[in-house]
């Protein structure tokens, strides 16, 4: 099991996600960083869906009851096992009564700690991802008990897990979306062109784009959305949908990221600037 | 029948576009074609999500679109003129109190359609509505068929927390909030039926397709349904009929 000692500014429990319910407008949710939670899962020899805990810019205490192995990655946050350094990125070993302590960032926004085997949280719909009205839970709060398997079977050394490529660009790779020929030739041009500023408002359900150029588009007929669709709005705000988005929407989506920008996205903070590179289908 | 148009949105989601004058004139195809995706690539799919005019199809990591696309547009040009599935639709009868604080904005309603808050009531209780798809929130249904003399704008701006259960009143359409949430609507009622509980073998109440229905009660009527709700003893209306 694991104790929560501190919860950490925004720390919930994910997997890849909720699929197969998006017709009774039930959000997929799952990890954020796609590409950093595999990893961490990948370095355990564990399936890359195991459930695991995601934190967000300040990350939490926590102990552990049992003997296990666990391993971080995402944003390079400071680790504190039992008050020594730990690196990231590696797996390693705890004991029962081991405190971890997850610090903060100093860039990116996200951070994963899968822990062998997977969390072992109840599954609601297929999945035990948090979401607020699927689960009892939506975030992690102080006092909470987290099953883990209690039997871990040893396994055979490591086998060394490629680093997935990091999110160095602020480029973020596109498709266009359904509404995007729509749009007068100035507003697709200035989409592609312009770089836009993330607004500190941005959370697992959107990133929401400033824009100082003069972009608008109409609403249309609700139509089905999905996680990295870029909604336009009546009044200029590009709103990127994330992973705990609703099903469908009533704005103009102009653009639609790649799986990868996704996870690039959600690493960015308030305040960080993207720009949209447009791929072929 | 009529054939949509395909648009490839990744290489893993199509989106099927019919042209539609009326949001309820191409809701049965949506569902031939629902129906035929489901049957046929049960193995490429995650699965298909249908809204007033359009249906998503969300295709699994190891799936590529370029096949189904393919296909879609065979089954497009032989698919009958009419439907020979007989589609078996389900009627749902929720019951609504348009009492008291669960109606705090139906003299709004009533105001601006220049109608008395009983011929709102009666309006909106007697009409018969198609459930077009759900979205928004887990559950929420997006429904066709509120009477023109009803249709009345969303508040200038939303209120923080509508208490589940709540019917409202947006433009033209009407629909059940089916947890607290963030909402604009003019609230005229509420009902007691839970819309949507993640526990249960079907999560969501109501489905596309179905025909709906609201049934008024009063505030006595609605605790009892309250109360029984909470015992797990209610059991929802529904008809269901080819």
């Amino acid at each position: 099991m694991i104790e929560v000692i501190h919860a950490g500014l925004y720390t919930s429990i994910q997997d890849v996600g909720r699929y197969g319910y998006r017709n009774l407008g039930v959000p997929l949710s799952g990890v954020m960083d796609r590409q950093s939670a595999e990893y961490a899962n990948e370095i355990l020899g564990n399936d890359k869906n195991k459930a695991l805990i995601e934190f967000t810019l300040q990350g939490p205490t926590l102990k552990f009851t049992l003997s296990t192995e666990i391993c971080c990655t995402g944003a390079t946050f400071q680790l504190l096992l039992n008050k020594s350094a730990v690196p990231m990125n590696k797996a390693i070993t705890v004991k029962p009564g081991d405190v971890l302590s997850i610090a903060t960032t100093k860039e990116g926004m996200r951070g994963y700690l899968a822990v062998r085997g997977g969390i072992q949280t109840k599954q609601i719909m297929g999945s035990r991802s948090f979401y607020q009205g699927i689960t009892t839970d939506h975030i992690l709060k102080k006092g909470m008990k987290i099953p883990l398997h209690s039997h871990v079977e040893n396994r055979a050394a490591a086998t060394y897990a490629t680093p997935p490529k990091p999110f160095t660009t602020n480029a973020v790779e596109v498709y266009v979306g359904p509404e995007f020929h729509r749009l007068t030739t100035n507003v697709q041009q200035a989409l592609l062109a312009k770089s836009f500023k993330i607004s500190p408002q941005s959370n697992r359900m959107a990133y929401v784009l400033e824009s100082t150029a003069s972009l608008a588009a109409a609403e249309i007929v609700t139509g089905p959305v999905q996680t990295g669709t870029v909604q336009l709005t009546p009044s200029g705000t590009l709103v990127v949908l994330m992973r705990d988005a609703q099903t469908t929407g009533g704005y103009s989506r102009v653009l639609q990221l790649t799986e990868r920008a996704i996870s690039q996205l959600s690493q960015k903070r308030g305040g960080e600037m993207v720009r949209f590179e447009l791929l072929e289908l | 029948m009529r054939a949509p148009a395909i648009h490839r949105v990744t290489p893993r989601c199509l989106l099927l576009k019919w042209k539609s004058a009326h949001l309820t004139e191409v809701s049965e195809d949506i569902r031939t074609y629902s129906d035929w995706l489901r049957a046929n690539f049960s193995s490429e799919l995650l699965e298909v999500t249908p809204a007033y005019t359009e249906l998503a199809i969300y295709l699994n990591a190891e799936s590529h679109a370029e096949p189904i696309q393919k296909a879609l547009e065979t089954f497009s040009l032989d698919a009958p003129q009419n439907n020979s599935n007989k589609i078996v639709s389900r009627k749902i009868t929720i019951p609504v109190c348009y009492e008291g604080e669960f109606a705090s904005d139906i003299e709004r309603v009533a105001k601006f359609n220049q109608l008395s808050i009983q011929q709102v009531i009666k309006l909106h209780s007697e009409a018969t509505y198609t459930v077009a798809f759900i979205g928004f929130l887990p559950g929420f249904p997006y429904v066709t068929g509120l009477p023109d003399a009803l249709h009345t704008p969303r508040l200038s701006s939303p209120r923080p927390r509508i208490t589940a259960g709540s019917v409202g009143i947006g433009g033209n359409q009407t629909g059940v909030y089916p947890q607290d949430s963030p909402g604009g609507w003019n609230i005229i009622g509420r009902t007691p039926i839970p819309l949507f509980n993640p526990l249960a073998t079907s999560p969501a109440l109501l489905q596309a397709g179905d025909t709906l229905c609201f049934q008024p009660i009063d505030r006595s009527k609605f605790d009892d349904l309250t109360v029984s709700v909470r015992k797990g003893t209610f059991d929802s209306k529904i008809d269901v009929h080819d």
